[in-house]
């Protein structure tokens, strides 16, 4: 298949502010993270809070700077390297969506404004009729009607304004859509909604997803391959079978066992042990695995040595000496 | 903007009500704030026509005719030159209101950009800029006006620039402030990632979001600029005899308080005025920040 993105050991740190005689601290958010993104696929990105997966996101559309490495788009450019008129030109192929659809529009500006605003932005000539035949055209795709188009986000539901944010991410045909935390700040039945928009819309649109999300059961619903993250590492990357049946890494195990079931039977019967402990800083990051701290398999080798990302026999990466 | 209009010819969608026209539903349903509004209306109003209609003029001296106790023929009485005080309050309230709100414009447009630039931009940009505003504050603000006068001699212009270079930096700070919180919002970063540029940013996105404070923090400066005009014109600095200013009145007035008509016309007018103001900007805050 063809690779869309090639992230290879992409690390994005952020410098704490020293206090006046204090150590430089950095937040060791994404460390050495490499994997590919392939064209027309759906990658879900799964994790913890505060394991690095928003930074992951926001550094892919520029929002975050990359401290190194580096991330090829289409075999050629790359993003860790872009100038600010390179990354201009970038923008139309990345698009984003947001977690709090409300808090993403404008609450001054009309539907139409929002979603033309890209438009006016890379087609700043093009005629206000065609503008307006593209915007609503965008606003058919996402479910809105014609009648909606001069209102104001505040008079929208959640689900509502997420369609909004949707269609102004769609309006430039993007390669690749982000999807950080789209769908948890709405309700159950809305987000079933705008989960089988996002499935129907990359079907149609033949686009490539990153979707990130802490809800596990979301992603196995949309996601073609999932790439566990803890402590802004690689855990395990595989396709979904292997994640959610065959999973090799003890932490894939524990997110997965923290899943309620919505069979009572099963549920009354689990014995889940949770994870023990709390995520350790990503200021002082482990010095061996990173999970080690809470692993229950963990032994000294564990604890002075990081493991690797290696493949498996059924093609899934870990990064697990136990696996 | 066009835009909307080809929406409305094409598809017969009229413009959704906006925040401005919503704002000023709840305005206008406070009373108190209303009656407030017309009340300044009504006292701007007079102040351009009751020196133009009246047969009394300002500035003519009439000897024969000082200190009147107020009558038919002067509403406020004269003062010690025999000129009606009725007339001289409301020109004075002319000088006072346009340099209240010459000055508020002005710092309305220096304030806004540069606290929205310095708050948008931060980093070294904006300590840079905070720190020019903090040497402003220590400038003392009697010490330059006077300077500033003695310098370049008396005129309305320049007690005005004086006014409204040390009220822009407050201006300035609430509106970095506010900028600082706009930024992290979520739709400025879907700006970026649109593509769009950090001045259209600041234009399209943080500016129009940014007026509900701004709007009622212009009210709030509207009457400091009055108070501090009368503040120039008590010391004699500003406006000059026989022009007047409700300051210069109300200085006149009580150094000559056996004529009590001096002191208590034009500091009513004043008094008025600025709890009229009061009123007004607690209706535009309600009706700007509803809860």
């Amino acid at each position: 298949m063809e690779k869309l993105l090639e992230i290879k050991d992409l690390k994005v740190y952020f410098e704490l502010k020293r206090s006046l005689l204090g150590k430089k601290r950095i937040v060791y958010a994404v460390d050495n993270v490499s994997f590919d993104v392939y064209k027309g696929e759906t990658l879900g990105i799964v994790g913890e809070s505060g394991c690095g997966k928003s930074t992951l996101a926001r550094s892919l559309v520029g929002l975050n700077d990359i401290t190194d490495g580096n991330v090829v788009f289409l075999g050629k450019d790359n993003l860790a390297k872009a100038d600010s008129k390179r990354w201009h030109a970038l923008r139309q192929e990345i698009q984003f969506i947001f977690q709090d659809p409300v808090a993403s529009l404008n609450p001054r500006m009309t539907v139409a404004e929002i979603i033309a605003e890209p438009l006016n932005v890379y087609y700043p000539k093009m005629k206000d009729e065609e503008v307006l035949a593209k915007v609503l055209d965008m606003m058919h795709l996402v479910g809105l009607s014609d009648n909606q188009i001069n209102r104001y986000p505040q008079e929208f539901s959640g689900g509502q304004c997420q369609r909004i944010g949707i269609a102004r991410a769609l309006v430039l045909n993007p390669k690749l859509i982000i999807c950080d935390e789209s769908v948890s700040a709405l309700d159950v039945s809305i987000k079933a909604q705008i989960i089988n928009l996002l499935k129907d819309l990359q079907k149609k649109l033949s686009l490539t997803v990153i979707f990130i999300s802490h809800d596990l059961s979301v992603v196995k619903h949309i996601c073609d391959r999932v790439l566990v993250m803890y402590l802004g590492n690689i855990m395990e990357l595989a396709t979904k079978e292997v994640i959610y049946k065959n999973h090799h890494h003890p932490y894939t195990q524990a997110l997965l066992a923290a899943v309620p079931s919505a069979n009572p039977k099963v549920e009354k019967h689990k014995h889940v042990k949770p994870l023990e402990g709390e995520l350790p800083s990503p200021l002082h990051p482990p010095q061996g695995c990173v999970f080690s701290t809470r692993c229950p398999l963990a032994d000294d080798g564990c604890k002075s040595a990081r493991p690797e990302l290696r493949y498996m026999d059924d093609g899934a990466l870990v990064a697990c000496f136990k696996a | 903007m066009v835009f909307s209009k080809r929406i409305k010819e094409t598809l017969g969608v009229p413009k959704a009500k906006g925040f401005w026209q919503n704002a000023f539903r709840r305005f206008s349903h406070n009373k108190l704030a209303m009656v407030s509004l017309i009340i300044i209306l009504l006292l701007a109003l007079l102040c351009v026509i009751v020196p133009m209609l009246s047969q009394y003029s300002y500035s003519q001296p009439d000897f024969t005719g000082s200190l009147q106790t107020p009558n038919l023929k002067h509403l406020f009485g004269t003062d010690g030159l025999g000129r009606d005080l009725y007339v001289r309050s409301f020109i004075g309230g002319r000088i006072t209101f346009e340099i209240a709100f010459a000055a508020t414009v002005v710092v309305l447009l220096i304030g806004v950009l540069y606290g929205s630039i310095a708050g948008f931009m931060g980093g070294k940009i904006d300590s840079l800029m905070m720190r020019f505003v903090d040497v402003l504050y220590g400038v003392p603000f009697l010490f330059f006006s006077i300077l500033l006068l003695t310098l370049f001699g008396q005129s309305l212009m320049l007690s005005f620039v004086a006014i409204a270079a040390i009220s822009w930096l407050d201006m300035s700070r609430v509106v970095r402030g506010q900028t600082l919180s706009l930024k992290q919002k979520e739709f400025v970063e879907a700006a970026v990632i649109a593509g769009v540029g950090k001045w259209k940013i600041i234009i399209r996105h943080i500016i129009p979001n940014l007026m509900g404070v701004v709007v009622v923090y212009a009210a709030l400066v509207v009457p400091n600029m009055i108070v501090l005009s009368a503040v120039l014109s008590f010391f004699g600095l500003g406006v000059m005899e026989p022009m007047t200013s409700w300051g210069l009145l109300i200085s006149d007035g009580s150094q000559n308080m056996d004529s009590w008509w001096l002191l208590l016309f034009p500091a009513m007018l004043m008094t008025i005025t600025l709890l009229a103001f009061a009123f007004v900007v607690n209706g535009l805050r309600d009706a700007l920040d509803p809860r």
